[in-house]
């Protein structure tokens, strides 16, 4: 048949080819690789956060990865928050944690889980979690789903006596859809629920007749002990010329404290050069507080709580991103996030700002 | 060969372009958006395609296919190359599946046979990149009398892309393995160059004549060979190769050079495509997902740092929840 015919016409001159180069099939995964982050952030409310991290992944077969990381928070705060506490003071305190990752791809199947382990001076928890995703018509539609288990013991620095549980649990659902060759959108919602002691150990309450007057006295900080959280995010992805992207969430967030929020992220992509890529973005934050949150108690009631995190605020953070590639493979990256939080309701802090600087550098196999 | 067989092929490569007759290299010339090309992308796997193969969207394949360059001269790979000289390439594919049970049927297949019966359709696209990253000499179809420098054949194997850059398939023959390709060398002084090649190893489509083609289930080998410049000076060090590595200017010997056989598993056409396509969604084939495909373009471009993020942001403010995971812990600071 001609196929054939056309083949061996050419096999008649294969001494004169002799040996050229042989080239044999060898694993080149962009999923096996080294990254390693510093991030040191530090605030006007005198808090001081330098996070190391490192992580690595490799894949054990074509269709299966690994992952192990591990992440530290060394904190120094002398934060109203804990000059406001029983016994005021500069506090340090690490947090360790030690997660490990696997994946596994079959078909259009791949199926994930993590599980990592969180360690502090008063507080430890462990967390498991699982996910699945399927991709549909060519790999345009996934669809996954995720459920995730944290236990927590929370404990009290110097009171061996004071140990409570926290259980956090979240059901995640997302669809990553591709609308056009230039453009991804993305759809996920999350369903949260934390049953067990959230307030904090050390936050004591001051009962008085306005803020301005002396405590009668204070109260250990009392949170509700369920709390579900609804987060409804929504994405899109487009591309921008030749070089560059946009990249656009909103989240809209509620929850059964009361609590109402919306977050808008919008960050811009683009290659400077074949080697250098910026990232630029901006995040606003805002929320009304909880039900029961109040500026000052007067006398006590069943909830009570001074935790800023739970009164009205909003936030809006800045930052750009420089990302060099040295080669092929290696990748390093330089960062600098400014933010600012306004406290509308919360008379020990009208706002605070900041910087968040990290470093980071990232090997690929 | 028959009479009859000559009178099929003929009447395949007069077939239109559709999108779904063979997958010819001409594909990789058309516009992304309206014709269901690769608007000019090559996907060899050379820096300027940052690395990109036909990996990118041919998944799910054996991991047993490989590749090897030959050349005539072969002084190409012993001494390296000469200005202006030109070289007979031929790029093989190993191990394909392809090669057995699909050429026993000669280019019976497809269209040209009733009932349908699967083609099994593979293809390969090579360029020639200096230190730079710039493609450089010229890529040409074997001529008639196989030999390069003649005119141009009736029935070439390749076909050089628009902008001459790379080159690729023809496309139009079943199960076929190797392919021919001419190469000129530019003039002297670009200094150490790599040959980058990247080839599928194609079953067809779904067995049925609505899906002549796809991407599924196919291997891929992708790789790049060194070729260092005849009488140079010793080579500067090579960039952004996927795995090549500088060859010694003498030897005449086999140079070994580790490919990258990617892959990620995909398979089966949507059932939801009609569900998705009245719900106003557009279906991107493939091909047309090199811009997607980036970074810049993911939905967690850089996880690690989002972990972090969420972090700090989990213990400043009352929500969470819908952006990923941030760790366990406290979050107390
Ligand atoms: C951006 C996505 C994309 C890339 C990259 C790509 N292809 Fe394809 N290829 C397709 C699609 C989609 C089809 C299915 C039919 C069509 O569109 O014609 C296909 C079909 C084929 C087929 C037929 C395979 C079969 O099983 O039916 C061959 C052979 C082929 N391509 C070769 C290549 C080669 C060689 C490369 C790399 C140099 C490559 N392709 C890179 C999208 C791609």
């Amino acid at each position: 048949m001609q196929l054939i015919d056309h083949r061996l016409g050419h096999r008649l001159a294969p001494a004169l080819f002799a040996l050229g180069v042989l080239v044999t099939t060898a694993a080149a995964h962009a999923d096996t690789g080294f990254v390693s982050k510093l991030q040191v952030y530090s605030d006007s409310d005198r808090t001081t956060v330098v996070s190391p991290m490192v992580s690595a992944t490799a894949d054990l077969d074509p269709n299966t990865g690994a992952s192990i990381g591990y992440v530290a928070d060394v904190v120094s705060s002398a934060s109203i928050d804990i000059v406001s506490q029983a016994s005021p003071t500069t506090i340090h305190d690490t947090r360790h944690q030690l997660s490990l990752g696997g994946n596994h791809t079959s078909g259009d199947w791949t199926g994930r889980v993590g599980y990592s382990f969180s360690t502090e001076n008063d507080y430890r928890s462990n967390t498991g979690s699982l996910g699945i995703e399927k991709t549909f018509d060519d790999k345009n539609t996934t669809i996954g789903a995720g459920y995730n288990l944290s236990l927590n013991r929370v404990g009290r620095a110097d009171d061996m006596n004071f140990s409570r549980d926290l259980t956090v649990q979240s059901l995640t659902f997302s669809w990553t859809q591709v609308i056009s060759p230039r453009t991804a959108t993305q759809v996920t919602y999350e369903l949260g629920d934390a049953s067990g002691f959230q307030a904090s150990p050390y936050r004591f309450v001051p009962v008085r007749a306005a803020v301005t007057d002396a405590p009668m006295y204070t109260v250990a900080e009392t949170d509700p002990d369920q709390r579900y959280r609804h987060a409804i995010v929504g994405a899109i992805n487009h591309a921008v010329g030749k070089h560059g992207s946009v990249q656009a969430d909103y989240r809209l967030y509620h929850d059964t404290w009361g609590i109402t929020s919306n977050t808008l992220g919008l960050r811009y992509f683009v290659d400077l050069s074949s080697r250098v890529e910026l990232r630029l973005r901006s995040r606003l934050y805002q929320q009304n507080g909880t039900s029961f949150y109040q500026s000052n108690y007067a006398t006590t009631l069943k909830y009570m709580t001074i935790d800023r995190e739970l009164s009205p605020l909003w936030s809006e953070t800045v930052g750009g991103k420089l990302m060099l590639k040295f080669g092929a493979r290696a990748e390093a990256e330089l960062k600098m996030d400014l933010f600012y939080y306004h406290y509308a309701d919360f008379p020990a802090l009208q706002s605070r700002t900041g910087a968040n600087i990290g470093l980071g550098v990232s090997i690929d196999y | 060969m028959s009479a009859f067989t000559r009178v099929a092929i003929i009447a395949l490569l007069a077939l239109p372009a559709t999108a779904h007759a063979f997958p010819t290299g001409e594909q990789f010339d058309l516009d992304p958006m309206i014709e269901d090309g690769a608007g000019g992308v090559a996907f060899t796997g050379a820096p300027r395609w940052t690395g990109h193969t036909c990996a990118v969207c041919h998944t799910g394949g054996s991991h047993t296919v490989g590749l090897r360059l030959e050349a005539e001269p072969t002084s190409l790979f012993s001494d390296g190359w000469k200005a202006n000289t030109t070289y007979h390439l031929r790029v093989v594919l190993r191990d394909a599946k392809a090669a057995g049970a699909a050429t026993a049927l000669g280019d019976d297949c497809g269209f040209a046979v009733d009932p349908y019966v699967r083609c099994d359709v593979n293809g390969y696209a090579l360029e020639v990149d200096d230190n730079l990253g710039r493609p450089l000499g010229k890529l040409a179809a074997l001529g008639a009398n196989g030999s390069c420098g003649s005119a141009a054949g009736m029935d070439p194997d390749s076909r050089v892309l628009k902008d001459g850059t790379a080159i690729t398939m023809v496309g139009t023959h079943h199960g076929q393995t190797s392919w021919d390709l001419c190469w000129t060398a530019p003039d002297a002084g670009y200094g150490p160059m790599v040959a980058y090649i990247a080839a599928v190893d194609g079953n067809g489509g779904d067995g049925t004549e609505d899906y002549p083609t796809d991407v599924n289930d196919d291997d891929v080998a992708a790789g790049a060979v060194p070729i260092v410049e005849a009488g140079a000076n010793p080579p500067v060090a090579q960039v952004g190769g996927c795995g090549a590595s500088d060859a010694d200017g003498g030897a005449l010997v086999l140079i070994l050079v580790a490919l990258a056989a990617w892959r990620m598993r995909r398979r089966g056409l949507a059932l939801v495509t009609a569900a998705l396509l009245a719900q106003g969604c557009v279906h991107v084939r493939p091909r047309q997902r090199e811009t997607l495909a980036q970074r810049k373009m993911t939905f967690a471009p850089d996880p690690g740092e989002d972990e972090l993020d969420l972090h700090m942001q989990e213990s400043r403010e009352g929500a969470s929840g819908g952006y990923g995971s941030a760790g366990g812990g406290c979050g107390c600071n």
